[in-house]
């Protein structure tokens, strides 16, 4: 699984919640959007095999999540990537606008340690 | 962008008879302002819309029902636009006729008669005075757009800042949990307390930055006044929101029949909700909150008010209580951030209401507001 997050917070938790859930999955961790999107081109460019999933920041510095999600649906080699999108922001034109894309989980980063844990189990349905 | 101005400043010529429209569309244009002549009321009517610096009418082009026609046109311009119309009147006219077309007219608002025969020099003047005052009012135009543009700009930021100072907060109360948690027995009683301090200090910060943002979201301005919508589903959506205050408290709240009104359902939902939140917070000890919404028209306004039997405010804190960030009682008594009220009145204020209180210390307060009916 691939995460995109700078907040060394966030990629802490995401980390709890993969290790409670019991999961069997690597990570790999990128912090910066124009980071995300050189990485894609070499799955593109086929030098790098695509991860199953892709866990996503939405409020990321650079290229923001929206943009990677925008070179993502052009090209085919990216279609059976699972997407998530973390963002802290539940306003109503951010999800509308995430579920444009036909993400599939959009998660709220919540404001305690067990909500955040729930993401465990959200993976592992993706996964 | 030239072109658009070019329209905006045209002057337009309506003058039926023989050679008159040639020769004042030339007299126009020796101000080097472009003219355009037109064939009759119709067509004036359909020029108009397209942009005009001012119109050059004869008086016998336009019945009654073209000034209406004109008329129903003008009253959907924006508020800055009052276009000029200079109306030629014919040679030796009676009292009677020239004072009933000054009534006929009178809907225009900005209109000059002038009777004929009319110098060119007359003409001249006329067209230029009223060319000034057009192009006042695009300057009007321009300026309440560059401030409407700064008011959405500085909504945006408000926004993207209260959100991105959120984003920190919630990482510094959830390792302060943790640590509280998984570290409480390394600590003495002082390392407890100092991090019950953190976390309170990161979930007031988060409190403030919510009604920072509800702040600068009731100050969003409204384009005229929304159609009514029924009050009554404000008001429930602000009480599903304090179920669980109005449960612990066992509250009674009552609620009067009440009408719909022109607001933004989201700024009254706010309004109710704040004030009963605070009825239900300000109770006194002991005493189970008996709330009382009440609503009765006064001229072109609804007045509602929410009473209750609290501990209510003393005199010298009626007006401070509405200020920002005010807060008269300590953080211990009673929880907030002081902006609640301050929010309250400035969507109040938005829509030409206002807002008070009357309070008896002890006994309870009643909040009014007004709306516009």
């Amino acid at each position: 699984m691939v995460v995109v997050e700078d907040n060394a917070g966030d990629v802490f938790l995401i980390k709890e919640a993969v290790a409670a859930a019991k999961l069997d999955i690597d990570l790999y961790f990128l912090t910066a959007g124009d980071e995300a999107l050189q990485f894609f081109a070499r799955i593109e460019e086929d030098t790098v095999r695509p991860p199953e999933l892709l866990l996503l920041d939405r409020n990321i510095p650079g290229a923001d999540g929206f943009q990677v999600l925008t070179y993502l649906r052009m090209s085919n080699r990216f279609a059976t990537i699972r997407v998530v999108v973390m963002t802290s922001s539940s306003a109503r034109v951010d999800r509308d606008r995430s579920a444009s894309f036909g993400i599939d989980f959009y998660f709220t980063k919540p404001g305690t340690y067990e909500e955040f844990l729930t993401l465990g189990e959200i993976i592992r349905k993706l996964a | 962008m030239f072109r658009r101005s070019a329209a905006e400043m045209r002057v337009l010529v309506l003058a039926p008879v023989g050679r008159d429209s040639t020769l004042l569309a030339k007299t126009v244009e020796t101000l080097s302002a472009e003219s355009t002549i037109v064939a009759d009321a119709d067509a004036l009517l359909r020029e108009v819309s397209q942009g005009v610096g001012a119109s050059i009418v004869a008086d016998e082009a336009m019945s009654p029902g073209d000034i209406h026609e004109l008329t129903s046109w003008l009253s959907r311009e924006p508020p800055w636009s009052d276009p000029p119309f200079i109306i030629l009147m014919p040679p030796g006219q009676t009292m009677q006729y020239s004072t009933q077309r000054v009534q006929d007219f009178s809907t225009l608002g900005n209109f000059t008669l002038i009777e004929r025969p009319v110098r060119p020099e007359t003409i001249q003047s006329a067209v230029r005075a009223a060319l000034r005052g057009r192009m006042k009012q695009y300057e009007i135009r321009s300026r309440q757009e560059a401030l409407l543009r700064a008011n959405r700009d500085l909504e945006q930021f408000a926004h993207s800042a209260s959100h991105d100072l959120k984003e920190p907060l919630r990482n510094i109360r959830i390792f302060s949990q943790l640590l509280e948690r998984e570290y409480r027995n390394a600590l003495d009683e002082r390392g407890v307390r100092f991090l019950d301090l953190i976390g309170g200090s990161a979930l007031r910060m988060d409190n403030l930055l919510t009604d920072l943002l509800a702040y600068t979201q009731a100050s969003s301005i409204p384009d005229g006044l929304p159609e009514a919508t029924p009050a009554r589903n404000a008001l429930d959506a602000a009480l599903d929101n304090l179920a669980a205050a109005v449960q612990e408290t066992k509250a009674e709240i009552t609620v009067a029949e009440i009408p719909p009104v022109r607001m933004r359902e989201s700024h009254l939902q706010q309004l109710f909700q704040n004030l009963l939140g605070n009825a239900l917070k300000y109770r006194r000890e002991n005493c189970s909150p008996r709330i009382c919404v009440t609503c009765k028209r006064s001229g072109e306004f609804w007045v509602f008010s929410i009473a209750d039997n609290g501990i209510g405010i003393p005199t010298e804190y009626r007006e401070k209580i509405f200020g920002v960030f005010q807060r008269i009682h300590t953080n211990g008594r009673y929880a907030g951030a002081g902006m609640g009220l301050a929010i309250c009145q400035r969507i109040v204020e938005r829509y030409g209401g206002r807002i008070w209180v009357e309070s008896e210390p002890g006994q309870g307060s009643t909040f009014l507001f007004t709306v516009p009916a």
